[in-house]
């Protein structure tokens, strides 16, 4: 048996729980080898020593001391849920009713405007319609004005035509359409 | 639940899971001494390993749904002691870098506990026993903690395979091995 071999073994050997073949080659090595002979003994008395160390107890009141610790675990979990409802509550409240608010006038302005076109009014525009109600509640002479003017401006366009030949832009020609429009009145 | 030593440590550990607080009691009182001697292998100052020790209860009590049928009760509560155990060591190296006058580690005292039922040592041995804690804390793991199982708190083989979880030639082989590094460290600090 080698030295390292020797090593391998040694708590085995010490445990005594090696095979009787392996136990008379360990000591057959034991006495030719002074070196592991210490290494050994060495061992012998550092287990001794760690064995020796005394074995403790808990104390008397070990008990007592874990259940009260129990205890005020239980109650600092309470505690922190507790203090976080009391520092939140306020912010989540008013958080909660600024969307409740948002809520609710959005929900009342798509109920009074539902089919209002999403375009910008201009404020000279409603000053208009409020200056001349007449438009808004009555469309069917707003329609007959617009096909009066129309022809007009449709007039003048051909009248500018004849003067200048370079423009090509074909117009429609209103002519008929007034007349139309005449004798219906 | 009179008759606590028919349960098996698996078997109070489901109980308490269900509710029943004398089962805690019961697997307190079976492991408190077992894992405060443990721990002192690690902290080597019963006031910190008592205070670990029933920092590992209270995890147990909180924290008793996360344990699994698949493992051994005591594999699981002693692994949580170890870790706990490290923290606190890292704490400690901290509070030492952090601080100027603490001592360096050499020169680290290590309490020797004094138990009424053990006799008076004589100097010599304490400051053997002084030498001998200091080269335990110097292990690295696994060896530390299943040299310490099986050579300070002499549990076979067997325990010590299903507290740390493996296999009992691979318990042997760490024992040897621990023991041997153990050797090389008292050598270097008798230097």
């Amino acid at each position: 048996m080698k030295c390292y071999s020797f090593e391998n073994i040694i708590s085995d050997y010490l445990d005594n729980s090696i095979s009787h073949s392996m136990k008379i080659e360990a000591e057959k090595h034991l006495n030719e080898c002074p070196n592991c002979r210490a290494k050994l003994n060495d061992m012998e008395q550092i287990l001794e020593s760690l064995h020796s160390l005394p074995k403790l107890k808990t104390s008397a009141n070990f008990n007592e001391k874990l259940m009260e610790k129990i205890e005020y675990h239980k109650s600092k979990k309470k505690f922190i849920f507790k203090q976080f409802v009391y520092k939140y509550s306020q912010p989540l409240s008013t958080a909660v009713a600024v969307i409740i608010l948002l809520f609710g006038v959005y929900y009342i302005y798509n109920s009074v405007s539902p089919n209002m076109p999403n375009q910008k009014i201009s404020t000279s525009e409603i000053q208009k319609n409020m200056l001349n109600p007449t438009q808004l509640s009555q469309p069917t002479n707003n329609k007959i004005n617009n096909l009066q003017k129309k022809p007009q401006y449709a007039k003048n366009q051909n009248d500018d035509s004849d003067s200048s030949v370079t423009n090509k832009d074909p117009k429609p020609n209103f002519k008929n359409k007034i007349k139309m429009v005449n004798k219906e009145k | 639940m009179n008759n606590n030593k028919k349960y098996t440590d698996e078997e109070l550990i489901l109980q308490f899971q269900k509710g029943n607080e004398r089962a805690y009691l019961e697997l307190v009182n079976r492991f408190k001494d077992r894992l405060l001697n443990f721990v002192f292998g690690y902290v080597h100052s019963k006031e910190s390993a008592e205070d670990i020790v029933q920092d590992t209860f209270l995890k147990l009590y909180t924290s008793a749904d996360m344990y699994k049928e698949i493992a051994k009760f005591s594999t699981w509560i002693f692994t949580i002691a170890a870790n706990l155990a490290k923290t606190e060591l890292r704490k400690r190296k901290r509070r030492k870098i952090f601080s100027i006058s603490d001592m360096g580690f050499d020169d680290k005292d290590y309490e020797i506990p004094s138990e009424s039922n053990v006799p008076e040592k004589s100097i010599s041995s304490k400051h053997q026993m002084k030498y001998i804690l200091k080269a335990v804390h110097q292990l690295e793991e696994p060896f530390k903690s299943t040299l310490i199982l099986r050579d300070i708190q002499e549990l076979s083989y067997e325990e010590v395979s299903n507290i740390v979880d493996v296999s009992i030639g691979t318990v042997k082989s760490r024992i040897n091995r621990g023991r041997l590094k153990l050797q090389k460290i008292l050598k270097n600090l008798s230097k």
